[in-house]
């Protein structure tokens, strides 16, 4: 019969200071996962609305990229025309030779214009490729916090699982689950009368005498 | 001094050359060195982007396989309680057909 009675009070104790714990935990992790749940939704509209931004960027580079080169073609073309004139002005040359040196320009005109282009297309091409890297970051990234979320989803139902002492203790102890704030209270107001007790002043000593 | 500092500087030394009526050729020159400082101002422009695409992501490999070792150990828990509250439940039964009063 004793024996029965210490693991009575043994599991009540279990019972009484480990239901509190378990309920802090519950709340917290509960309101955990809500707020990784909606900072995750956050993160995925700021990554939406940034990615949309980066590709309008690109769009508005693109056409100033294309500006350039026909900025850079008519500079080109400037100075192509300027040299043609000038080998046709030249007296000393005859006509065979100014055919000559006019065929040599323009190849070497339409080479250079076949470059500039080619470089263009070369530089919006690497701002798509950097689009699509930044885009597949993003989702990584997104993917990785999927994740953790989901490592904590996992956490939060073992958090919110009825563990065996619970259990015990419910199956035992469901009366005395009334009694407990009663109880918290009673202890609460031990500790203060112990406290009292603490800070009581010393009494006053007896004056000495001669 | 900045790229655009830069790209200024170079658009008043054009304008100082075309009022000083220097060669075609310097003039082309530095009309072609414009351009080229534009598109590097571009090309640098997107350079957070390739930081970006540097970066590396955390790799959660390990927390996957330990989500679902917890997972597993769950059910583990599940069928325990599932067990210890039949067993109290008997237990608590036959105290009372043996009319033993309960602990509490």
């Amino acid at each position: 019969m004793r024996k029965l009675a210490l693991l009575s009070l043994l599991l009540a104790c279990l019972f009484l200071t480990g239901c509190p714990r378990y309920d802090t935990v519950r709340k917290l992790s509960t309101e955990q996962l809500r707020v990784q749940q909606e900072f995750q939704s956050t993160m995925t509209k700021y990554f939406a609305s940034m990615e949309q931004f980066a590709a309008n960027q690109v769009v508005v580079d693109k056409m100033y990229y294309d500006d350039l080169l026909t900025e850079d073609i008519d500079n080109h073309q400037e100075r192509f025309d300027k040299e043609i004139k000038k080998i046709k002005d030249d007296q000393q040359k005859s006509a065979d030779q100014k055919a000559d040196e006019i065929r040599d320009k323009s190849i070497e005109f339409g080479k250079r214009l076949e470059k500039k282009r080619a470089e263009n297309a070369t530089d919006k091409a690497e701002l798509d490729v950097l689009l699509q890297e930044y885009k597949e970051k993003n989702k990584q990234i997104l993917v990785t916090y999927q994740a953790i979320l989901d490592a904590q989803v996992e956490l939060d139902r073992y958090v919110q699982l009825k563990k065996f002492d619970e259990v015990i203790t419910e199956q035992l102890f469901r009366k005395v689950g009334d009694k407990q704030r009663d109880l918290t209270r009673l202890f609460d107001e031990a500790a203060k009368i112990a406290d009292k007790i603490k800070l009581k002043p010393a009494p006053p000593q007896a004056a000495q005498t001669n | 001094m900045t790229i655009q500092e830069m790209l200024e500087q170079l658009k008043q030394a054009k304008s100082k050359l075309e009022q000083a009526d220097i060669s075609d050729e310097a003039r082309f020159d530095l009309e072609d060195l414009i351009i080229q400082t534009k598109r590097a101002i571009i090309r640098h422009s997107v350079d957070p982007l390739r930081d970006i695409s540097q970066m590396t992501v955390i790799d959660v490999s390990q927390l996957r396989a330990l989500t679902q070792q917890l997972g597993q150990d769950i059910q583990n828990e599940q069928r325990r309680t599932a067990l210890i509250g039949k067993i109290i439940g008997i237990a608590k039964g036959g105290l009372r057909a043996a009319g033993l009063p309960l602990p509490i």
